[in-house]
């Protein structure tokens, strides 16, 4: 990570704190605070928006529940105002996981409104409930912050600000260019990959937001003590709506773009103030300009100019066969592996799995075979917990997971591949293998958010891993390019060396020679063969039946959700019911 | 009746295709067989108008498409079914297979003939019509995308991969399918990964190397190439 990146942060905080003494204009200082206001707002926000892909449309209201904690604290409790602005934050938080709560439910427009619902009724609850929140009146003798006893003048509010905007962006740059930045980022690109790759989706949603709650409760904080007054005035929609913009026109995702955001869009407000009848219309006109002319915001403009397009030659597809070990764990070899029990799932009329029982062995190749729709993908659901089954039972070990979220599955040891693939498109190779590690990596928050040594020697572990596991599949050359840009085959393939991230000691793959020709489904099945002599247990479901009898020690058969054979390929193979059901009489 | 002339094509970071010129005459079917990567896909896509070609000409039935935005070229009589199925999976089989004719107009009772000609084609669809298409397994929603692309009654049909997914059986169907469609004078550009079955379906075939057209014949000569059966059919 390196020390460069600090130093320089706080010398250009240096220089725009010496830049504000120089200036010493009231107005001017007031639009500098803004600036940080905004600026912790966004940089928040970015999180929520940018990286974990959820639209908050109720910003105000965390920044109402930061203000009003504030004044509340200070006014009726004669809370000191330090204690205040740390309470405010933490106050604001908790109203973020208020909010985050119906996110877990729903998406998208629908999450839109119900965020924009907590945003209106906070507006209406302090403007209304006048008894507590003083309406339209407002709440006056808010404790400013003080420095021995000398209450902040507005130049050091602006260096306050300046500080903990610094302070915020460092903070947030450790946490998001490691582990927890790709966890949100998975978030946005598929969140059934997410689970599948260990990663809890509640409680990184939920996570998010309060990052996002608790910036902004801040700014909201300092907002109310630097004017020592609050009046319901200060909340409003156009404000959620602003904090969404600073973001949105700043560059999503990057960085950078909240500090672009907040400074320009202040700007841009205070000059348009002088116009107030024009005000709107000009910035409402700017922002349609600059959001369609710049989709990635200001940030993602500049970025286009610094990154060169290299051009990537095709890469012929060959691999090698794994010569270290990816996965070496010790495990208890004695109780069988899995055991699915008189399993059934009901989907309305349709039955996809009906009764079906079996078990796999340590360190086997086991195959799942049927015709379309026989209920072999429903199968690698279940056990990888997409599902639940409607009855039965699913053991692992010994103990019982049906039911469980995917992303436990995932760190007791199952790793999968999904039929129609589930990469994170936008992301590099290398960040999709990567986040195959998530669950594997130790460095929790703290560590991470102050980029303590564990989060580098984590970090730097993981890396190793992946790139082992790149080269083992011959996918080295493609680590920076984006997994979506891949063709189909190899994105099939960084899909497994995903899935191998995750240190399985079973591994479900669903279909992992589709859209391979011969030649590469024969490398394939060296592979598979050469990964479970690693002592990892497979579970493919496969349709290439020269694959699936020369790999498979196991085979079992489904139609219509019901097991219909299994045992040894050459035995299942001869199957009558098997032949007529699905191998065709030539294939016998 | 569909000629690419020198395409060459960048696909994000990569370039996918170089200098590739391909001839499929009217009645026949062409295949293109290659390893992953080599730019297949690609190029089917630049012939319904989904990918800008970078360089090089594109005609169908004489005039030139290089530059024809993709739903005219449905219009004209080019239909893809996709790789990776690309089915509307929030309504049901019958509503995708009625926007399948959607660039027809034609009069629903004509409509209804051709949906029931697949139903008999791929009975289990018709089990599945009211279920969202999304709620089907992998391999029926290759039938499905199939069928959807054929609602259109094009001139010229390009199949990515229709083996992709199915199960022996319903591959043999989806092979007798093909031989059965060029017939009745459908012509035809398959890409396989099954070089076996798509070889021996084709009339003529081209072999892309990273890009590149290596070699091109007649489909039942290059089965018996023997740097094909090396690298295409697993047998040395």
């Amino acid at each position: 990570m390196g020390f460069l990146h600090p130093v320089i942060v706080v010398a250009i905080s240096i220089g725009a704190a010496a830049l504000a003494a120089v200036i010493g204009n009231d107005y001017y200082l007031r639009i500098a605070f803004m600036m940080c206001v905004y600026y912790l707002c966004a940089a928040g926000m970015n999180v929520l928006v940018g990286y974990a892909g959820q639209k908050s449309l109720g910003q105000a209201g965390l920044f109402a529940a930061g203000a009003y904690g504030a004044a509340l604290l200070s006014t009726s409790f004669d809370l000191n105002a330090w204690v205040a602005l740390v309470a405010a934050a933490a106050i604001a938080g908790l109203c973020g996981v208020l909010i985050a709560w119906p996110s877990l439910r729903v998406r998208g427009p629908y999450l839109a409104m119900v965020t924009l619902a907590f945003g209106i009724v906070v507006e209406k609850l302090v403007s209304e409930w006048t008894e507590v929140f003083g309406g339209a009146q407002g709440i006056y003798g808010i404790k400013p912050l003080e420095l021995a006893g000398v209450p902040f003048a507005n130049l050091q509010w602006v260096w306050f600000g300046i500080a903990l905007g610094a302070i915020t962006h460092l903070l947030l740059r450790n946490l998001l260019s490691g582990r927890f930045g790709r966890a949100f980022l998975s978030l946005q690109a598929d969140e059934i990959a997410a689970e599948s790759v260990g990663v809890s989706v509640y409680r990184y949603k939920i996570l998010a937001f309060v990052i996002a709650a608790v910036t902004c409760g801040i700014a909201g904080a300092m907002v109310a003590q630097q004017n020592q007054y609050l009046n319901s005035d200060f909340i409003s929609f156009q404000l959620s709506i602003f904090i969404l913009l600073l973001v949105l026109f700043g560059g999503s995702g990057s960085l950078y773009g909240p500090l672009i955001g907040a400074i320009s869009l202040t700007l841009i407000d205070a000059l348009l103030a002088r116009w107030p009848a024009v005000q709107h219309f000009a910035y409402g006109g700017l922002l349609l300009f600059a959001l369609y002319a710049m989709p990635n915001g200001v940030a993602g403009l500049f970025s286009r100019f610094f990154t060169k397009r290299s051009v990537i030659e095709p890469v012929p597809a060959t691999q090698k066969q794994p010569t270290t070990a990816p996965i070496q764990r010790n495990e208890d070899r004695s109780r069988p592996l899995l055991d699915v029990t008189s399993v059934s799932k009901n989907f309305g009329g349709v039955r996809p799995a009906n009764d079906v029982t079996f078990r796999l062995q340590h360190g086997h190749v086991h195959a799942l075979i049927g015709p379309n729709g026989a209920g072999k993908s429903t199968m690698i659901n279940m056990i990888s917990g997409v599902l639940t089954p409607s009855s039965g039972r699913i053991a692992f070990l010994g103990s019982e997971i049906g039911g469980l979220e995917s992303h436990g599955i995932c760190r007791r040891g199952i790793g999968r591949t999904f039929q129609n693939l589930r990469l994170f498109a936008g992301l590099s190779v290398l960040e999709n293998v990567l986040l195959g590690q998530h669950c594997r990596m130790k460095n929790g928050f703290w560590v991470s958010l102050l980029a303590l040594p564990q989060a580098r020697r984590e970090e730097a572990a993981a890396n190793a891993r992946a790139t082992s596991i790149l080269d083992t599949l011959g996918l080295r050359e493609l680590a920076q390019a984006p997994a979506g840009s891949l063709p189909y085959g190899l994105q099939r393939r960084v899909e497994l060396a995903r899935a191998l991230a995750t240190e399985p000691q079973l591994l479900l793959l669903d279909e992992p020679a589709a859209g391979l020709n011969p030649q590469e489904t024969a490398e394939l099945g060296k592979l598979i063969v050469a990964i479970s002599k690693l002592g990892v247990t497979i579970l493919m479901v496969e349709h290439h039946m020269d694959l699936v009898m020369s790999i498979s020690d196991h085979v079992i058969v489904l139609d219509y959700g019901i097991k219909i054979a299994e045992g040894a390929p050459s035995v299942v193979q001869c199957d009558k019911r098997v032949i007529e059901a699905y191998l065709g009489a030539e294939a016998a | 009746m569909l000629k690419l002339e020198s395409v060459s094509i960048s696909y994000g970071a990569i370039q996918a295709v170089r200098d590739v010129s391909i001839d499929v005459p009217r009645g026949e079917v062409v295949t293109i067989i290659g390893a992953n990567g080599a730019g297949k896909s690609t190029l089917l896509k630049s012939i319904v108008g989904l990918e800008p070609v970078a360089g090089g000409r594109i005609s169908f039935d004489g005039q030139d498409i290089t530059k024809t935005p993709a739903h005219r070229r449905t219009g004209m009589g080019v239909a893809l079914s996709p790789e990776g199925r690309g089915v509307f999976s929030d309504q049901s089989v019958r509503d995708n297979l009625l926007l399948g004719a959607y660039s027809k107009k034609s009069d629903s009772a004509r409509t209804e003939q051709k949906i029931e000609q697949f139903f008999e084609l791929f009975p289990r669809l018709k089990e599945r019509q009211e279920q969202f298409a999304g709620t089907l397994s992998g391999g029926e929603q290759q039938m499905l995308a199939i069928a959807r692309a054929l609602m259109s009654e094009p001139k010229l049909l390009l199949l990515d991969e229709p083996s992709l997914g199915l199960a022996p059986l319903i591959i043999r169907d989806i092979f007798n399918t093909i031989r059965a469609l060029r017939e009745t004078g459908l012509t035809i550009l398959l890409v396989e990964q099954m070089a076996n079955q798509a070889l021996g379906v084709a009339d003529r075939a081209y072999v892309l190397e990273t890009g590149s057209v290596t070699l091109q014949g007649k489909g039942s000569d290059l089965l018996k190439d023997p740097k094909v059966r090396a690298a295409y059919l697993g047998t040395h």
